[in-house]
């Protein structure tokens, strides 16, 4: 009995000092936030009404920069749209369906994979569009992407590369060249598998 | 333990059963797809009885589990893992337990959500071999934001199934966790919370635990 009590306090206690040696993760977190704390810019842009559905506002910390994003529901596709602090228009990313890529550019896209990871599996397609961008109703009433406009496809898949499955990030251009592949760190699960 | 009730007046047929079982939760890589999980719990109760009666003893400790488990990433963060547990009892004679677990993660929206399928089997010199097969879904969300960022609380629900066969017997028991998390950092986590579980010992008497959990995730 006191061999188990003794083992047990061994255990809890020597494992208090362990606490801060566990290494760095990268600091990346995106929270809700409420309209009043969105840069006036920025809503102005968005110019929400109605029938764009319900708006969400997120503010993003990352090593690279923060960002507002507004994300809602136009015509049942998804649009994402991102800010610097001062409401400066970023980027509009929307959620897109493989089959809706022009053919040229999908047969290029799916080159591309096949020439960089052994086998893969795309979870999400956005397409991208940054630039000259003045209102999102005029960019809404744009039948087609303008030369003003700078337009990438930004895909997350499963891939397997070298031997190794991960989940990647991958950016391309408007043609389906690969401009980018970044590895998306997995969150720890260990709290939901034991 | 719960047998030890056994004799009491028919009429009783649900027992209760109020403990602590805190946890310390090591886990570290070893390589790209191979890791390993150190765990250790204690369990004591603090009162157990049959429903509507004075309990029956009041604090007793009652054990203290030490255990590892060797994992192997079959999928991005699908993990299939083996191990053993050491049961060290308050009576001095231990328990010795094997576990295998598949454990298979999805991402809903906001959730993350896993699969687990365990078998495990049991043996100690006094009983017979005990034979258990369970399921376990287990989410978690963060209260603010999307994800289960650094120096935020998160909730994490638990539902296990547990199949349990020993000398022809049968039984099941379910698990319901609720339990609020907070993520000092993607690799600290301490949840504190609920353990209920409703089983059957024999089969008119129903059995109701409930534990106060605290546990501690730590990567290393």
């Amino acid at each position: 009995m006191k061999l188990v009590k003794l083992t047990f306090l061994i255990t809890y206690f020597s494992l208090i000092d362990l606490s801060h040696l566990q290494a760095q993760t990268k600091f990346e977190k995106e929270y809700r936030v409420k309209i009043d704390e969105v840069p006036s810019k920025a809503i102005t842009f968005i110019n929400w009404q109605k029938t764009y559905g319900k708006l969400k506002w997120y503010y993003e910390e990352s090593h690279e920069a923060n960002t507002y994003e507004g994300k809602l529901k136009i015509d049942n596709r998804r649009y994402s749209i991102e800010f610097d602090t001062l409401g400066n228009l970023l980027d509009i990313e929307i959620e897109l369906d493989l089959k809706k890529v022009e053919s040229p550019v999908l047969e290029e896209i799916k080159q591309s994979l096949s020439e960089k990871f052994d086998r893969h599996k795309i979870i999400r397609l956005q397409q991208q569009f940054s630039g000259e961008i003045s209102s999102l109703n005029t960019f809404l009433s744009t039948s087609a992407p303008t030369n003003t406009f700078t337009v990438r496809y930004e895909m997350t898949i499963k891939g397997k590369r070298n031997g190794n499955r991960e989940l990647y990030e991958v950016t391309f251009n408007a043609a389906g060249k690969v401009l980018k592949i970044q590895t998306i760190v997995s969150r720890n699960t260990d709290n939901l598998e034991y | 333990m719960l047998l030890a009730f056994g004799t009491h007046s028919a009429l009783s047929q649900s027992t209760y059963l109020i403990g602590t079982l805190p946890s310390v939760n090591i886990s570290t890589n070893v390589n790209e797809n191979y890791g390993l999980n150190f765990k250790s719990e204690f369990r004591q109760v603090f009162a157990a009885g049959f429903m509507g009666d004075e309990p029956i003893f009041d604090h007793r400790y009652i054990h203290t589990d030490l255990s590892i488990m060797a994992s192997r990433k079959v999928g991005i963060e699908n993990k299939v893992a083996a191990g053993y547990l050491i049961r060290m009892r308050e009576d001095g004679k231990n328990l010795h337990r094997l576990t295998q677990q598949i454990a298979l993660m999805s991402h809903i929206k906001g959730f993350r959500l896993a699969h687990r399928i365990r078998a495990d089997e049991t043996f100690h010199v006094n009983s017979e071999p005990r034979f258990r097969l369970r399921y376990r879904a287990a989410a978690d969300f963060a209260l603010k934001g999307v994800t289960i960022d650094p120096r935020e609380f998160y909730i994490k629900l638990t539902n296990e199934y547990v199949n349990d066969w020993q000398g022809g017997d049968y039984r099941l028991e379910v698990r319901i966790t609720p339990l609020l998390g907070y993520a000092i950092n993607d690799a600290n986590k301490l949840e504190m919370g609920l353990d209920y579980r409703i089983g059957s010992i024999l089969k008119d008497i129903t059995t109701n635990s409930y534990w106060a959990m605290i546990n501690w995730y730590l990567k290393l």
